[in-house]
């Protein structure tokens, strides 16, 4: 399970810092975005869960990621909202965007049938 | 300049940044990704799946973001990244589709084309948008300043005609040529017209061009 965990850290931590990286060398902004809601952790775990787990538990996995892919995009224009329209400085703006992507895809997760 | 012209590489952004920023960012993806596995082994793959869309990078670079370039860039770093989430809608549901019939390989391949193919094509159509909509006042300008144009240009034009018409009517009462120059006077006036139409096309095209902040 270390060993398992140890893999986990060390995988996703270099796809989240690769999709990083390209999203810092673009312009303009709001094309490099695209990259703040990279496949970076659904890549890091579903290659691991394939080779444990089977396809099965993937589909599973990819069915729930519908869920957190919309609350991600409820969060991102929340964010976009706050800092061009309300000027919220942007570490606040990325504590609340947190808060508010476990709220709504837990909330959509209880409310959508499975 | 076309949408597409826009996109930009400039790999000196990647001296800006301090390794700490680079550290805390593979620290977070890391504890994530591994967060994401003790989830789905502690509730099920249901909530854990969930997570395989967590925000990991987005309020990272957004907080980098508005530090080098503004609270503008800032928002437009998170405006990128609602096409972004709508792609990974598409990755979910072609690893949702094809996980349980494909190799891993080809899953996770055809997945990130698809985020790839549906985040730019939703970029390309709101960078679109937004580019109407920021040259739409200037078009408006140019549009009443053309109107100008042309309304001077058909009051001139009336005024010769009937410059025309009493000089021909003269012409005819004296039995004179001058009739035959009617229609020639005022084309030339016209010119002056057009050129006037193209200066202000200019014009209302120059705002446009500083709408994009980032």
């Amino acid at each position: 399970m270390v060993g398992e965990l140890a893999v986990r850290f060390l995988l996703g931590g270099l796809i989240v810092s690769a999709f990083a990286v390209i999203g810092e060398v673009l312009q303009p902004k709001r094309f490099a975005g695209i990259f703040g809601a990279a496949p970076s952790v659904a890549l890091a775990t579903l290659g691991l869960a394939f080779a444990n787990e089977g396809g099965d538990y993937a589909a599973t996995a990819g069915r729930s990621m519908l869920a957190g892919a919309a609350a991600l995009a409820v969060c991102s224009l929340l964010g976009q909202r706050l800092l061009a329209g309300a000027h919220w400085p942007a570490a606040l703006v990325a504590g609340l965007q947190w808060v508010v992507w476990l709220l709504v895809a837990l909330g959509l997760w209880a409310v959508v049938p499975r | 300049m076309s949408v597409l012209a826009r996109i930009q590489v400039e790999p000196e952004k990647l001296g800006q940044t301090s390794w700490k920023a680079y550290a805390a960012r593979f620290l977070l993806g890391g504890a994530i990704t591994a967060a994401t596995g003790l989830i789905a082994h502690g509730f099920g793959v249901g909530v854990g799946g969930l997570f395989l869309a967590f925000p990991a990078i987005l309020p990272a670079s957004a907080t980098l973001v508005e530090k080098h370039s503004g609270k503008r860039a800032a928002a437009d770093d998170c405006l990128g990244a609602v096409a972004g989430s709508l792609g990974l809608l598409a990755f979910g549901s072609v690893v949702w589709w094809l996980a349980a019939q494909a190799p891993a390989w080809l899953v996770l391949l055809v997945a990130t084309v698809a985020w790839a193919v549906v985040s730019v094509v939703l970029w390309y159509l709101l960078e679109s948008l937004l580019t109407r909509r920021a040259d739409r006042p200037s078009s408006q300008v140019a549009h009443l300043a053309n109107s100008r144009e042309r309304s001077d240009s058909q009051q001139r034009e009336k005024r010769g005609s009937d410059d025309d018409v009493s000089t021909a009517a003269r012409g005819v009462v004296d039995g004179g040529p001058a009739a035959d120059c009617a229609s020639g006077a005022p084309g030339g006036r016209g010119t002056t017209g057009t050129a006037g139409a193209g200066d202000s096309t200019e014009r209302g095209a120059a705002p446009g061009a500083g709408h994009d902040t980032a």
